[in-house]
């Protein structure tokens, strides 16, 4: 018998890794954050139900995940934390140094977003989900999908802008 | 006549960016787009916000992807692969019943009131809230309409939070799943909405597993939700627990 999810999942890393290193702020914390969700997806693997989106059910643990880590982070106090650097370090090598600088400001900017709204922010405007699919993964009203939404666009409107005037 | 500019919020402004208004709305908007140049520059806050927010994230795409985390992500495919070849249909109790008890230790407060206040939120978006009452019907019946069947097998496997249209051109919401107190059984509040009129009601499951409405209120366009829920006094149950609920058909 063909197995049914052989593939699936590693096609859409790239994307799961985006999405986690929106989250966290930088890639190598996003990377550690898809691990974290790859061994709890393994333990609740009877929780899968099927028909259910391989994608939706991934960005929700990643979500899950980041929101654990942040409380634990809280908890133990403000040293080393996800939300601490805002670099970002990616494969830029072919853009000039100042876009990868613009760039690299431009995650720090995502970085100081309150959580919901760099979830939302991550899933619909990053990762293309229409605000339905963000509600069903978020199990929140669409309603509140697009005020978070509108907030973070809004705000990182506001600083983006900002950084150009004093440039 | 378009529309001002500040008769667009900035919620229609931005899914009109994003593509997710209806035709209507998203011509209104373009018609006044061209009357009113003002709009475009609230526009263009949420078109370049996401295009930077995009443009941001892109070289992780273009990064390699660890090996360690491609063979974790194997692994969850064969996880899954081997539950999938299970046969369906065995209740799994031992895990069910520890994330009750898991949940027990936590309790969450408040959220039948934010269920209900997701499933406003679902209706209103839906369509206009009913104009008129609906004529009477018998206590605890769905509207004529809606078929009973299919009422029942959206209970019995919809989660919560999400809405389904079922036979009879019915749209159903299931809004959350209530806690069991001692022997009672598994209910479900939801709203229906049927030829415009919503109802708001909880139904149970019974022990020929089906569902009955224990409660549904007139439908008369009441805004709150307190005739269908104000004699419960119960609690809801998550997200995680629910999708083992609906897995093993209510078993636990």
């Amino acid at each position: 018998m063909a197995d049914p999810f052989q593939g699936e999942l590693v096609a859409i890393l790239p994307k799961l890794r985006r999405f986690a290193a929106t989250l966290a702020g930088n890639q190598d914390e996003g990377d550690d954050l898809v691990q974290e969700a790859c061994e709890k997806a393994i333990r609740r693997a009877d929780s899968f139900a099927p028909g259910t989106r391989l994608d939706s059910w991934m960005y929700r643990i990643i979500q899950n995940c980041h929101i654990d880590r942040i409380r634990e982070h809280k908890r133990r106090g403000p040293h080393q934390g996800i939300d601490d650097g805002p670099e970002l370090v990616g494969s830029d090598g072919e853009r000039g140094m100042q876009a990868v600088i613009d760039l690299n400001r431009v995650r720090g900017m995502i970085d100081t977003l309150p959580t919901d709204q760099k979830v939302v922010l991550g899933l619909v405007s990053i990762e293309g989900l229409s605000y339905q699919e963000a509600a069903t993964v978020l199990e929140t009203p669409i309603g509140t999908i697009m005020s978070r939404l509108a907030r973070a666009r809004k705000k990182l409107h506001q600083l983006v802008e900002g950084t150009t005037d004093h440039d | 006549m378009t529309k001002k500019s500040t008769q667009f919020d900035d919620q229609t402004l931005m899914a009109f960016v994003d593509g997710q208004l209806d035709p209507k709305t998203t011509m209104a908007v373009a018609d006044a787009l061209e009357a009113d140049p003002s709009l475009a520059a609230r526009i263009t806050v949420f078109e370049q916000s996401a295009d930077a927010a995009r443009n941001a994230m892109a070289s992780v795409m273009e990064s390699d992807t660890p090996k360690h985390l491609v063979d974790a992500a194997q692994k969850v495919e064969d996880t899954l692969s081997a539950h999938q070849a299970m046969p369906v249909g065995k209740p799994k109790p031992f895990s069910v019943v520890r994330r009750l008890r898991a949940y027990f230790e936590h309790r969450p407060v408040g959220l039948i009131a934010a269920g209900f206040a997701s499933a406003a939120v679902l209706f209103i978006l839906a369509g206009d809230p009913p104009e008129q009452a609906a004529s009477p019907t018998q206590a605890n019946a769905l509207p004529a309409p809606c078929s009973t069947s299919a009422f029942a097998q959206t209970l019995e496997t919809q989660l919560s939070g999400s809405v389904s249209t079922i036979e009879g051109a019915c749209d159903l919401a299931v809004t959350a799943t209530l806690v069991p107190v001692g022997e009672e059984p598994f209910c479900r509040v939801f709203q229906i909405k049927a030829r415009e009129i919503v109802q708001s009601g909880v139904a149970c499951r019974t022990a020929t597993e089906t569902w009955e409405i224990k409660t549904l209120d007139a439908g008369s366009g009441q805004q709150g939700f307190a005739t269908a829920s104000g004699d419960l006094d119960r609690e809801t149950i998550t997200s995680a627990v629910e999708v083992d609920l609906i897995q093993n058909r209510w078993a636990f």
